[in-house]
């Protein structure tokens, strides 16, 4: 399961290839977001590999790279006058926080479960939106829509394992239960990803 | 054991946090998907019954159209055309054969149809048009038009407005066309025996107040069972739909009816004489 979602970003990697040039604007960044992370993973895996079996720096930086992409993914429904101060605090604090207090070579606890918690934020933000303008006719030709969803579940799912990090990756037992269920989110994740950059946005 | 238990604690926390979470979302979604396409049919069923209506409105302007024709033709060939008859008759009749006073006689009463039939088209053309609504306004044309009323049914008529003020003409037009209609109703079927028409104007709306106290009618049913003389009403709300402005109507039978016209005057006031009411 864990290799599954090591390439699972690939699919929607090669779609937003594919519909480069007709892809709108949150759909771009999108693509880079999961370019970046596809290219983050394989480096993780490299290094394992090679057998440099601490690459949980390449998570910090994850983080910061997801939370920053996501919000510009998200930016129509972010009010205009925060966005820039919460994307650029958080990446700040994540950082701060990465380097000094919780170690690169340690998991972000914090920064993961914050991160995790905006998005979420964000992506409930946009269903009421959607409700509140009613304009959308047709929820399932809105690529909005299944980044959302995907986003919505990964987070919501991965939260918990985000939160008990640190005390479960000690225990190998728990450590491949729960990093398989985290798979799983990530599968789920971006086969939400490949429908949003393979859909053409319609109202 | 301590170490046992607390992994045990800590995987029961995290199987029912991510579970939770999970049903939560799951939750969140079809809620959302469900609400928004019950608001979305919400939203097409209330532009189908508007669409309708208007469809409604435009029909009944076609038809209150027709009809108007349908009496205008009636009348001329009642009146215009019986009475033309007449004259062409005692036209073709005189000739210089005939004894001077039977000349006389004919002539004399081909004078007098010709006379009858100039009154004929004056009351036609006054109905079509009034020249007071042309020349004095709205107000003055609607008093003339109720005291019409007070003279032919005898019904107690109280006419009241804040004001005489002008505006545009085409509205002007078609709220008289309203009143026109009202009257005729209550003239028609009511059996009224007082009849209240207020004219209320405010800077930018003026609201008109008209009521009858008679018969009434169920006008639910009327509306409803497609009834060929509901046009009447259809068109009255059609002719104050095209000006922007609402129709209250009430009645019940026995109730008598009660209309309230507001209509929206932004930027249509030609002149105002603001002196004072009219009774």
């Amino acid at each position: 399961m864990a290799n599954i979602a090591t390439y699972a970003g690939l699919l929607p990697g090669i779609i937003a290839l594919i519909r480069l040039k007709k892809l709108t604007r949150s759909q771009r960044f999108l693509a880079i977001l999961v370019w970046g992370g596809t290219v983050i993973g394989l480096l993780a895996y490299l290094q394992t590999k090679l057998e440099i079996y601490n690459n949980l720096y390449l998570l910090h930086i994850y983080t910061v790279f997801n939370f920053v992409l996501m919000g510009f993914v998200f930016r129509s429904v972010i009010p205009r006058k925060i966005f820039y101060p919460l994307l650029i605090g958080y990446s700040a604090f994540a950082s701060i926080y990465s380097i000094w207090i919780e170690k690169l070579q340690t998991m972000n606890v914090l920064n993961r479960s914050i991160s995790a918690f905006l998005i979420m934020f964000f992506a409930l933000n946009f269903f009421l939106k959607t409700l509140k303008e009613m304009k959308v006719q047709r929820l399932e030709r809105m690529p909005m829509f299944w980044i959302s969803i995907g986003a919505l579940f990964y987070n919501a799912g991965s939260f918990f394992i985000f939160l008990f990090s640190k005390d479960i990756t000690p225990v190998e037992e728990l450590w491949h239960t729960y990093y398989g269920i985290h798979s799983t989110f990530t599968i789920l994740l971006y086969t939400f990803y490949a429908t949003a950059l393979w859909i053409q946005p319609k109202t | 054991m301590d170490t046992a238990e607390n992994l045990k604690n800590i995987s029961f926390q995290l199987t029912f946090g991510i579970v939770g979470m999970i049903l939560l979302t799951t939750f969140i979604i079809i809620f959302f998907v469900v609400y928004q396409r019950r608001l979305l049919q919400q939203q097409l069923s209330a532009q189908q019954v508007e669409a309708a209506y208007q469809k409604e409105l435009i029909n009944a302007g076609v038809l209150a159209q027709e009809a108007e024709r349908e009496r205008i033709a009636t009348e001329l060939h009642d009146s215009i055309g019986g009475l033309l008859s007449a004259t062409k008759v005692y036209v073709a009749n005189v000739n210089q054969q005939l004894a001077p006073e039977q000349f006389e006689l004919f002539k004399t009463k081909a004078l007098q149809t010709l006379n009858e039939n100039i009154g004929e088209v004056r009351t036609i053309t006054n109905d079509l048009f009034p020249q007071s609504l042309d020349h004095a306004g709205l107000v003055i044309a609607s008093r003339n038009l109720m005291e019409k009323l007070k003279d032919l049914k005898q019904v107690q008529v109280n006419f009241h407005a804040n004001e005489e003020r002008r505006f545009d003409k085409d509205s002007e037009k078609a709220i008289f066309r309203v009143l026109q209609e009202l009257i005729h109703n209550t003239l028609k079927h009511a059996e009224a025996k007082q009849v209240n028409l207020d004219f209320h104007f405010e800077p930018d709306r003026l609201t008109i107040r008209y009521r009858d106290d008679g018969r009434g009618f169920d006008r639910q049913a009327y509306m409803t069972k497609k009834n060929r003389n509901s046009f009447g009403l259809k068109s009255m709300e059609s002719r104050i739909a095209f000006l922007n402005g609402k129709v209250n109507y009430e009645t019940s039978p026995g109730q008598g009816v009660k209309v309230e016209l507001s209509i929206p005057l932004l930027n249509k006031t030609l002149e105002s004489d603001t002196d004072g009411s009219t009774d």
